[in-house]
C-alpha cells in the first residue's frame, strides 16, 4: 500500500507541478508583453497627442471657471475629434489585460508561495 | 488533523498535506475496486486515476461535505470509464451490411408490391428511395426529416410489411 501511496503522491505532484509552471509561464509571458505593448502604444498615443498640440487644450482649465464652464463641451469634443482613437482602443485593452493579469497575480501569490514551499518539501520526500 | 482542515489547507497552496488523505482512503478505495476488478494492477491504476481526479476538482469540493463519499462516486464513475474502455467493438464488415440489405429488398419483393400499399404515403416514399439504394442520411437529407423519425418509420413499415431484419 505504501508503494501506491507515493505513487498517487508523485501522479499528482507532478501534474500540479506541470500546471503550475505553465501557468506561471503563461502570465508572465501576458504580463510582460501586454505590459510592453501598453507602453508601446501609450507613448505613440501622447506622441500623436502632443504632435497636433492636442495636449494644449488642457491649458483652458487655467481659465477662469465661467470660461472652463462655457467651452468646456467644445473643447471635450474637439479633444475626441483629435485623438487617434484605435489607438487609444488598443492601449486601453491592453491595460485592462495588464491590470487583470496583475490583479490575479497579487491575488494568487500566497497560494503560489504555499505551493512552492510544498513543492520543495515533498521533493526532498520523494 | 480533520479532513475540512486538510482541503482547506491544500486550496491555500499547501499540496503537501494532501499526503494526509492519501494515506488515509487509498485502502477502502482499493478495496472496493478489488472485490470489482480482481486484478492489483487495473485497481492500482484506478486508484492513482481516482485521487489525481479528486485533487483537480479539489479547488471545487466544498470541505463541509465529507470525503470519502465523494472519494466513491468518482471510483464509481472510473468504473465505468474503465468498463467502457474494454468493451469490444467488432467492426461490421461492409459486405454483410450489402448481403443483409439485399435480403431485406428481396423480401420486399417477395411480398410483392401489392403489400407496399399496406404502408401509408410517407412511408411508401422512404421504402422506394431505399430501394434505389440511399442511405438513412441522405434520405434524411432529402426529405428534411430527422434520421431517427426515418428509422422508426422503417420499422414501422418492416412491421407491417412482416419483413424480419
Amino acid at each position: 500500500m505504501k508503494k501506491l501511496e507515493k505513487k498517487i503522491l508523485k501522479k499528482v505532484y507532478f501534474w500540479e507541478a506541470k500546471k503550475t509552471v505553465f501557468d506561471l509561464v503563461l502570465k508572465m509571458i501576458l504580463f510582460f508583453s501586454s505590459g510592453l505593448f501598453l507602453l508601446i502604444f501609450g507613448q505613440i498615443f501622447f506622441e500623436i497627442l502632443d504632435e497636433q498640440k492636442t495636449l494644449d487644450l488642457l491649458n483652458f482649465f487655467n481659465e477662469d471657471f465661467e470660461v472652463v464652464k462655457k467651452y468646456f463641451l467644445d473643447n471635450v469634443f474637439i479633444f475626441f475629434f483629435e485623438m487617434p482613437k484605435f489607438l487609444l482602443l488598443l492601449s486601453l485593452l491592453f491595460l485592462v489585460i495588464f491590470s487583470l493579469i496583475s490583479f490575479t497575480l497579487i491575488k494568487n501569490f500566497y497560494i503560489l508561495k504555499n505551493k512552492v514551499k510544498s513543492f520543495f518539501k515533498c521533493i526532498k520526500k520523494i | 488533523m480533520l479532513d475540512k482542515e486538510v482541503i482547506t489547507k491544500i486550496k491555500n497552496g499547501e499540496i503537501d498535506f494532501f499526503e494526509v488523505l492519501v494515506k488515509k482512503y487509498p485502502k477502502v478505495i482499493y478495496s472496493y475496486l478489488f472485490s470489482k476488478l480482481k486484478k492489483k494492477e487495473n485497481c492500482e491504476d484506478l486508484v492513482q486515476e481516482i485521487f489525481l481526479s479528486f485533487y483537480k476538482s479539489i479547488n471545487r469540493f466544498d470541505e463541509e461535505r465529507p470525503v470519502l463519499p465523494y472519494l466513491f462516486e468518482i471510483a464509481k464513475n472510473s468504473l465505468k470509464m474503465f468498463y467502457r474502455k474494454r468493451k469490444i467493438f467488432l467492426p461490421l464488415k461492409e459486405e454483410i451490411i450489402k448481403e443483409d440489405d439485399f435480403k431485406f429488398f428481396e423480401d420486399i419483393e417477395m411480398n410483392s408490391f401489392g403489400n407496399l400499399n399496406k404502408l401509408n404515403e410517407k412511408e411508401k416514399k422512404i421504402f422506394e428511395i431505399l430501394g434505389q439504394g440511399y442511405k438513412i442520411k441522405e434520405i434524411a437529407k432529402i426529405l428534411r426529416i430527422k434520421v431517427n423519425t426515418i428509422k422508426s418509420i422503417i420499422r414501422r413499415g418492416r412491421l407491417k410489411l412482416k419483413i424480419k431484419k
